[in-house]
Formats: structure tokens, C-alpha cells, sequence
């Protein structure tokens, strides 16, 4: 509506020159309806972010009466300090472990379940479980299950000392010998558990979001690429299913990435950070320095770094989309 | 260029019957349209020839050779589809190589990076270009080799589609419906240009479309199809003038036939609607059907004979070279068309009650199960 009548008054305005200096009464008004919506959007939006951003260029604690400007110290720290290079290193390493993880994990799931007659809802369902049960709860069930003495993963491997597991895998003959690896309490392992657990999580939604994709597929491609002569599943699904998926894929590219920086509950309940900051991600340091240490400055210079990342993949998505994979 | 029979086709999903054993004989370079309304099975026939689905009995033979194990492409046919079935992330180029390159390229010499390092891959790669060119050439489309298939208008695509199915020059081209995305007068434009195609290659066509206008203007022979049987398979001509059925009279034509009840006594004087035909049946037949094209009715304006009926003007249809006249016979419900002269038509006004007469030999008697009733020769 303010739209139109904002448009509506520039038309005569710019076919006389005359009038043009002094904006028409009916302009004003068109700037007046959309003020309201502007104002939320900056105040509700925008504003949060630019103070985050002004923050982390201070030493604020919440409660203190002021603070004092520091410059990019924060940022500095944040790329010369080892906890923030842990930080940014075991962020990079569940980012690039679980997003091909699960999206593979899903497509190929979805394919799989596509070429199902029956059976295929059980599947979906199964699959689907870990997605709708709370990450939280799923976190305590994988502790227990992957305790050192007690846990029933570590418990099955001893049972198979002194087979012929042992022949054929050092890792297993070590295991046997001494212990099996502590799987949250060791540094060369935390990380891939946590890295494990995220895939576990997350591959079923991708699943459904690539089921949904693969109904869009026409029929007709198949039947050309098989009369074409694409013979092999792997032909059919460079030919016709891969780049059909493109716009599905982007999409679960970009939302994987985001929810995979975003990792917080598996780290906070199992390995709070450790061992030795192997697990330290980025959105349980800005938990950890901003609300616990009450360290807002730092916590806000992680938070402007996080944003950075996922507005540099979206931005990313919306140049993938439009010049790769939507085809019309 | 192959012969292609088809001995006792059918096809079943589950309990539903759509092919009741189906026999067709397809010459080596013969047009042959199976036509239908939709649901009649035309497609499902034609996939079973591709390949794409298999028969529940019968047997599909391909220039001699038994094909019924045969994978699609190993058939050497082409297809052409009602939705082109273009791969919308390739080019125009890219969409025309495809084929060859599936056909011409190994495994290894088709692999992402891999198959820029085997020898010989080149030389290939470049003859099968050769052949994209000269089909594009043929076809008009060289200009939109860079383009995507989002980027071309209807008729465009339908050439891209067309040239995929030619560059590899199949034994057969099969075509699903090809015009029917297209806009009326692309597709009557369409229609010769496919007819001028054949008649190039000189290679088997296997059309398929629900539209009898395609059907008898392109086909050397046409097969019309309802319920999963052929009703009558015969040359155009064949099938317009001398329908071996009631629904192949009515279904081809366009307007429809007209339907008149009628029914003959025991000596085969056959009376519809009030007036008797001068030609007879061989006997008695209760309730008969006479079937008269609107091209067949000659309308007269002035008076009536014995041999004509009443005829009460409804609907006058203006199409330029010639007029349909709608209206009823003998004041009944009965819902007859009268093709007329420009001239004739403006001597009549609507509402107007004129005389229509079948034109004499043109009229066809159909039985109560459809059949066409032979009339005596005299």
C-alpha cells in the first residue's frame, strides 16, 4: 500500500520538472506508512548486531558502570591466543567432518528409500528419530554409552579381544592390551565423537529434505536417460539425479554449515569444551566467555566472527543459486 | 531402418487390464500415428517398445530381432517426449552429445578427470561434435548450440529435442505426444515440418497423440486405439471415409460426425428420423445408428424432399471458408452439424427451420454393438 503510494505521486513529479524539488505531501505520507516497519526492523534486527559489533571493540563486563574502547585487541587475542586457535580449529573440524558426513549420509539414505516399494515410511521414520528427540537427551544416552568401563560400546570391543580381530588391526591389539580409547576424555578422540554425534543427528533431516527433492525429479529425464543409453545407476545419477538435486543440495549445504556452527548442546552436556579445549567450539566459547566469565567484549568479537562465517555462506548460497543450479 | 512387429501385446498393472493382445506390423520407413483419447494405452505401447516398460505377454521384434530382453538404448530407437525431457543443466550442445557420448565414450574416457587423459578421447569427442553440428545444421538450431534449454521458447526445445533423438540416427524415431506443449499455430506449422522430416530420413516414425488432426494429416497408416484394443488400423483416408466403427467415426473428425437413431425393417429399408435412406441393410435391425459428417449434409433452404429433414438453425459458426450450421432435427434433441457455403450460410438466419439431406452413398450404418452395418450393393 505505501508502496503504491509512493509511486503513484512520483510519476506526475517527474513528468514536471517544477514540481520535483519539493517532495509531494503524498510522498511524505508513503515514508510515514512504512516508517513503523522500518523502525521495528532496526530496532528488533539490526540493532542487536551493530551493538554486538560495537561491543566487541570494548572490554565491557555486564553490570560494570562504563567501559573503554580497545580496538581490535579482542580480535587480535582471538587470532593469536591458542585457546581461540583450539576454538577456530575445532569448529573448522566438526563443520568439515559433519556437513559431507550428513549430507551423504542423507542423499544416500534418500536414494535408497526412493528406490524402496515398500517398507519406505518405516524407514523414513527410523531415520527421522534422532532429528525430533532432543539433542540434549540423545547427548546423556551417548555418554553412557560410550563410557570408558561401563559403556556398552567399550564393553562389546573387549568382547572381542583375543580373536581374530586382534590379527588384523594393531589399533584393536593396543586396545585389547591396555584400554579402549576414552572416547569424550581423550583429546585424539573427543572431537570425532562429538563430530560423530552431529552426524548421527543431523543426516536425517537432510534425508527428508533430499526425499523431498528427489519427488521434483521428472519421470521423463529417466526414461530419455535410459533410451540415451545411460545403462548404469552411476550414469543415471550424473545425468539426471545429481544436478536435478542441485537447488536441494544448496539449500541442505547451507543449512547443515549453519546448524553445524552452531553445534552447542552435545559439547556443553558431554565434554564442556575439553579435554584440553579439543572440543572448544565457537558457540560454546561465546557461551563460555560471555555469560560464565562475563568477558562480553571477547564473547561479542567470537559472536561478529560467527556472523561473519554464516553471512559469507549465505551470501555464497545466493551466488550458487542463481548462477548454477536453478536452470529455468 | 528396421521393420518393427508386435505380436500379441498386452499389459496389465495388478487387476487393470490396459493392452488386450495387440498386433501391429510397421514397415521399414513408415509413419504410423496410434491415436486415441487419453487412458486408451497409445503411450503404454509406445514405452513397450522403447523398453521402458515391460509387456506382460507378447513379443516386440525389432528388424527381425526378438527384443523383448532388450535394453532401451541397445533397441537403437530414439524418442521424442511431450515434455522434450531436456537436461536442464547442459547446453543445447551438450544435450545433442549425450547420446554419443553414452554410446561412443567408455566408462573410463566418460570420468569427470580421468577421461581428459585417455587417449584417443579427442578424436572421438571430436567426430561426435561433427555429427552434433550437421544434425543442428539440419534442424536450424546451430545458432542456440551455447544456449540451456531454460533459456529457448517452446519450438525451440522441440527441435532440440527432435535433434537429440536424430544425431545418433536410430532405427526408429518414436514421438510421445511431441506438439502438444506447443501453441496452435506452431503446431500446425510443426505438423508438416515433421512430415518433411520423415519423408528426409526416410526412417521409421512411431507417433503418438490423442489429437486426430496430427493423425491424419501426417501418417502413412494410423491405428486408432480405444480401451486398450485397436479399433481399426488403415491409411487416413481409409479411417475418415470408411470407419469400421462407430467410436473410430466419431472420434476421428473433427466436428464430429452426426448420430442419427434410426432402425431398418425385414426387408433392410432402413427409416431414421422420418425418412427413408434409397440403399438397404441385409435385414432387420432394431436400433441402428446412422452416421452422416457435416461435410456429407447438404442443407437447402428453399423446401424440403422426401429424403430430408427438418432442420431448425441454433448455432451459426463462422469459419472463414465455410460455415457449420448447428441446430435440431425434426424439433428433436438431437444435436446435428451442417457444413455450408459463405454464400449459402447468409441466405439463413437463425431459428430459421431449413431442410438438410444426406448426400446420397455418404450416409454409414452402425449397429447397436458399435459395428458397422455393411449397406447391400446395388
Amino acid at each position: 500500500m505505501a508502496v503504491d503510494v509512493a509511486t503513484s505521486s512520483a510519476v506526475p513529479a517527474a513528468a514536471s520538472p517544477a514540481r520535483r524539488r519539493a517532495p509531494a505531501p503524498a510522498s511524505l505520507a508513503g515514508y510515514a506508512f512504512v516508517a513503523p516497519a522500518i523502525l521495528l526492523m532496526l530496532v528488533i534486527l539490526v540493532a542487536p548486531v551493530l551493538i554486538a559489533a560495537a561491543l566487541s571493540f570494548t572490554d565491557y563486563s555486564l553490570g560494570n558502570p562504563g567501559f573503554d574502547w580497545v580496538g581490535t585487541d579482542n580480535y587480535e587475542k582471538m587470532f593469536s591466543r591458542s585457546t581461540y586457535t583450539k576454538m577456530l580449529t575445532a569448529s573448522a573440524t566438526y563443520v568439515l567432518v559433519v556437513v559431507p558426513g550428513s549430507i551423504g549420509l542423507g542423499l544416500g539414505a534418500a536414494l535408497l528409500i526412493n528406490s524402496l516399494k515398500r517398507f519406505g515410511d518405516f524407514y523414513k521414520t527410523i531415520y527421522f528419530l534422532p532429528v525430533m528427540a532432543a539433542l540434549l537427551a540423545m547427548a546423556i544416552v551417548w555418554e553412557f554409552s560410550l563410557h570408558p568401563t561401563i559403556g556398552l560400546v567399550n564393553k562389546t570391543l573387549e568382547a572381542g579381544c583375543g580373536t581374530f580381530l586382534e590379527q588384523i588391526s594393531d589399533w584393536y591389539a593396543a586396545g585389547c592390551a591396555r584400554n579402549f580409547p576414552l572416547w569424550f576424555g581423550d583429546p585424539d578422540y573427543a572431537i570425532w565423537t562429538v563430530c560423530f554425534i552431529g552426524i548421527w543427528q543431523g543426516f536425517g533431516f537432510n534425508m527428508v529434505l533430499y526425499l523431498a527433492g528427489l519427488t521434483g525429479v521428472p519421470r521423463e529425464l529417466y526414461h530419455a536417460a535410459a533410451i540415451d543409453g545411460a545403462d548404469s545407476a552411476w550414469d543415471r545419477f550424473r545425468l539426471v539425479t545429481w544436478p536435478m538435486l542441485g537447488p536441494t543440495t544448496v539449500f541442505v549445504l547451507t543449512i547443515t554449515t549453519i546448524r553445524s556452527f552452531q553445534v552447542f548442546d552435545t559439547v556443553e552436556a558431554i565434554t564442556g569444551g575439553g579435554p584440553s579445549k579439543s572440543t572448544y567450539v565457537m558457540m560454546f566459547a561465546i557461551y563460555e566467555k560471555a555469560i560464565k566469565h562475563n568477558l562480553i567484549g571477547i564473547g561479542a568479537a567470537i559472536t561478529v566472527v560467527f556472523l561473519a562465517f554464516v553471512l559469507i555462506l549465505t551470501f555464497l548460497q545466493r551466488w550458487l543459486v542463481e548462477r548454477r543450479v536453478h536452470y529455468s | 531402418m528396421a521393420r518393427i512387429t508386435l505380436s500379441g501385446i498386452e499389459k496389465s498393472y495388478g487387476a487393470t487390464r490396459v493392452l488386450n493382445g495387440l498386433d501391429i506390423d510397421i514397415a521399414d520407413g513408415e509413419f504410423l500415428t496410434l491415436v486415441g483419447p487419453s487412458g486408451c494405452g497409445k503411450s503404454t505401447l509406445l514405452r513397450i517398445i522403447a523398453g521402458l516398460e515391460h509387456q506382460s505377454a507378447g513379443d516386440v521384434a525389432i528388424g527381425g530381432r526378438l527384443v523383448n530382453q532388450v535394453r532401451p538404448s541397445r533397441r537403437d530407437l530414439a524418442m521424442v517426449f511431450q515434455s522434450y525431457a531436456l537436461y536442464p543443466h547442459l547446453t543445447v550442445q551438450q544435450n545433442m552429445e549425450t547420446p554419443l557420448r553414452l554410446r561412443d565414450l567408455n566408462g573410463w574416457e566418460r570420468m569427470p578427470l580421468v577421461g581428459a587423459a585417455m587417449p584417443g578421447r579427442r578424436a572421438k569427442l571430436d567426430t561426435l561434435r561433427g555429427l552434433v553440428r550437421e544434425t543442428a545444421e539440419t534442424l536450424k538450431i546451430d545458432h542456440l548450440l551455447q544456449r540451456k534449454p531454460g533459456q529457448l521458447s517452446g519450438g525451440q526445445r522441440q527441435r532440440v529435442a527432435l535433434g537429440r533423438a536424430m544425431v545418433r540416427k536410430p532405427v526408429a524415431f518414436l514421438m510421445d505426444e511431441p506438439l502438444s506443449n506447443l501453441d496452435a499455430a506452431l503446431r500446425v506449422h510443426m505438423r508438416s515440418e515433421l512430415a518433411e522430416l520423415h519423408h528426409a530420413l526416410n526412417t521409421t516414425f512411431i507417433y503418438v497423440t490423442h489429437d486426430q488432426a496430427e493423425a491424419l494429416t501426417m501418417s502413412d497408416r494410423m491405428a486408432v486405439m480405444m480401451e486398450g484394443d485397436i479399433l481399426q488400423l488403415g491409411t487416413p483416408d481409409e479411417i475418415y471415409l470408411d470407419p469400421a466403427d462407430r467410436r473410430v467415426a466419431e472420434f476421428i473428425g473433427s466436428p464430429r460426425i452426426n448420430m442419427v437413431e434410426g432402425e431398418a425393417d425385414s426387408a433392410g429399408h432402413v427409416i431414421a428420423h422420418g425418412i427413408h435412406l434409397k440403399r438397404t441393410l441385409g435385414g432387420r435391425h432394431k436400433a441402428l445408428s446412422i452416421g452422416v459428417r457435416p461435410e456429407h449434409l447438404d442443407v437447402l433452404p428453399s423446401g424440403g424432399c422426401s429424403e430430408s429433414w427438418p432442420f431448425t438453425i441454433s448455432h451459426k459458426e463462422n469459419l472463414g471458408s465455410d460455415y457449420f450450421l448447428h441446430g435440431h432435427v425434426n424439433g428433436g434433441g438431437q444435436r446435428v452439424i451442417a457444413r455450408a457455403a459463405p454464400e449459402l450460410a447468409a441466405q439463413v438466419s437463425l431459428g430459421q427451420e431449413v431442410h438438410v439431406r444426406p448426400r446420397p452413398g455418404k450416409a454409414m450404418a452402425f449397429g447397436a454393438d458399435n459395428r458397422r452395418l455393411r449397406f447391400v450393393e446395388t
